[in-house]
């Protein structure tokens, strides 16, 4: 028994980190789909873009990949508010369809456009954080990089849960988000919360762009990949808390690893989307969904 | 009387292709309570929304203190003194009591004043200051309209449009309600206010309109009108 659940600590150690780094990937996805009402089909070709954005910093100045969030949060920032501000805004209030077809055309000029500048090559964000381990007691070694991945997705988490609980700002979008026509009689111009709620999530792809490119390797057409991830976390995390979110990827990783562990490597994708069908079936609102 | 701060002139509101007001000429004066009385569907509730700038009229102007508001956003109303309080209270149901509060002075104007205005609104409405934790969606009825009147004083606004403020509460509630509206107006804040009970509008205001299918039927004071009158210009007869 004993050996038993020792042999258990690794796949469970290896699903909570990556469910860590799924975390990440879910929250800006989550946070539009909460307060803008948006699918954003395009959430996982912008963590691509900032995968992207990062190799193009990088080959100017070889720093660490993380270095490189100085630059690629800014952008992405940037890029988010200008999509909200300029294009789905102009769609919102329109309907259900509008806005989907805008995010899925933003997802094939995104992939076509990188295609286009990067050509269709394997790329890696180079760090020596990608081989190191670190070792656990006596039989368990730890990937450092999925550590790092874990460690900045929490803190993330952590960091934008005290936004929208401290700042007038962080109150605004979720009083936006809970009756945009009354926010609007207090004040506060929706169409520019929407935007910088935007700008915030993709800030948040920034962040798990160059994990995901320092932990896999990725290629212009891998977004839609990490977008189905976003909707697993969403689903099974539940709308309106960050923590849930978090807490969706976990299990998610977990549902994951372990499924790879018990049924064989061919199974950990399937044993994951098996979970958020069961989720689906029992709890269709999410496991940790608020209001 | 007076000096007139809100002039609405010749208003035409759509509602898509519904036409929803005709020609409405309304006015303000400065610390006046002015009613709207009408039946469902008169049009109260439409020019409240137009003076707020949720709807745009086609048609005519709205001045506020001498300056041209239609075309106005919402959000640029309450900049320029304007705070509605909306029918249904819509209070931030996931936000808490301090937190709703807090967004009624979201206008940087109202920002430094917050801490002062903040305790006049607890002083009008003690229970809020009780429950300022609360999530606002475990609020009664009562308790939400009064957080959703507070809210809309922290802009500390120069008029304050109530809509329905007394639907679907007891009377004691909206007695209590109505009591503090005067105590509101008595510190100089103009109110509009829309209210279905009759009796209820002739005791709070200082005038009224009546209104029936999205035009004005009489402009009049209390007192001034007997209750037959009334009750034709009410009905359309």
């Amino acid at each position: 028994m004993l050996s038993y659940l020792n042999e258990l600590k690794v796949p469970i150690v290896n699903g909570l980190l990556l469910g860590g780094l799924y975390g990440i990937i879910g929250i800006g996805m989550s946070m539009i789909f909460g307060i803008v009402r948006l699918v954003n089909l395009a959430h996982g070709d912008l963590v691509i873009l900032a995968s992207y954005l990062s190799l193009v910093v990088l080959s100017f100045f070889p720093v660490s990949p993380l270095v490189t969030l100085i630059v690629v949060i800014p952008v992405m920032c940037l890029i988010g508010f200008i999509v909200q501000y300029y294009l789905l805004n102009q769609v919102l209030g329109k309907g259900m369809n509008p806005p989907l077809l805008v995010a899925f055309g933003l997802s094939i000029i995104l992939q076509n456009l990188l295609l286009l500048i990067f050509t269709p090559d394997a790329r890696t964000l180079l760090t020596s954080i990608s081989v190191q381990t670190l070792p656990l007691g006596n039989f368990l070694n730890i990937p450092l990089v999925y550590l790092v991945d874990f460690i900045a997705s929490l803190m993330t988490i952590i960091l934008l849960s005290r936004f929208f609980n401290r700042t007038y700002l962080g109150k605004a979008i979720r009083a936006a988000s809970d009756d945009e026509g009354a926010a609007q009689l207090m004040g506060i111009n929706t169409k520019t919360i929407y935007a910088i709620a935007m700008a915030i999530a993709t800030g948040t792809a920034a962040i798990a762009g160059v994990l995901v490119g320092m932990t896999f390797t990725f290629y212009p057409h891998t977004g839609p990949e990490y977008l189905i991830i976003a909707f697993g976390v969403v689903i099974v995390g539940g709308l309106g808390s960050l923590l849930g979110t978090f807490l969706g990827g976990l299990i998610l990783g977990l549902a994951q690893i372990l499924g790879a562990h018990f049924l064989g490597p061919g199974y950990q994708l399937l044993s994951g989307y098996l979970i958020l069908l069961i989720v689906l079936t029992f709890k269709p609102t999410g496991l940790f969904a608020k209001g | 009387m007076p000096k007139s701060i809100l002039q609405v002139q010749n208003i035409d509101v759509f509602y898509h292709d519904f036409h929803a007001l005709w020609d409405i000429s309304i006015e303000v004066e400065e610390a006046l309570i002015v009613s709207l009385i009408g039946a469902n569907g008169a049009g109260k509730s439409t020019l409240l929304n137009t003076i707020a700038g949720v709807l745009q009229p086609s048609k005519g102007t709205i001045e506020f203190y001498g300056k041209k508001i239609n075309g106005l956003l919402p959000y640029q109303a309450v900049e320029e003194g304007i705070s509605m309080v909306p029918e249904g209270r819509r209070v931030f149901p996931r936000l808490t009591v301090l937190e709703n509060l807090e967004m009624g002075c979201y206008i940087s104007k109202a920002r430094p004043k917050k801490d002062e205005i903040l305790q006049k609104v607890y002083e009008l409405f003690p229970i809020l200051q009780e429950r300022k934790n609360q999530l606002s969606i475990t609020l009664s009825g009562g308790e939400q309209q009064m957080l959703s009147i507070g809210r809309a004083l922290m802009c500390q606004p120069k008029l304050i449009l109530l809509d329905e403020i007394s639907l679907g509460l007891a009377p004691l509630v909206i007695k209590n309600i109505y009591q503090t509206v005067r105590r509101i107006n008595s510190e100089g804040i103009t109110a509009l206010l829309v209210e279905q009970d009759i009796q209820r509008s002739l005791k709070t205001s200082h005038k009224f309109y009546i209104m029936q299918s999205g035009r004005i039927r009489i402009e009049s004071k209390p007192g001034e009108l007997s209750q037959e009158e009334i009750r034709k210009a009410y009905f359309g007869l």
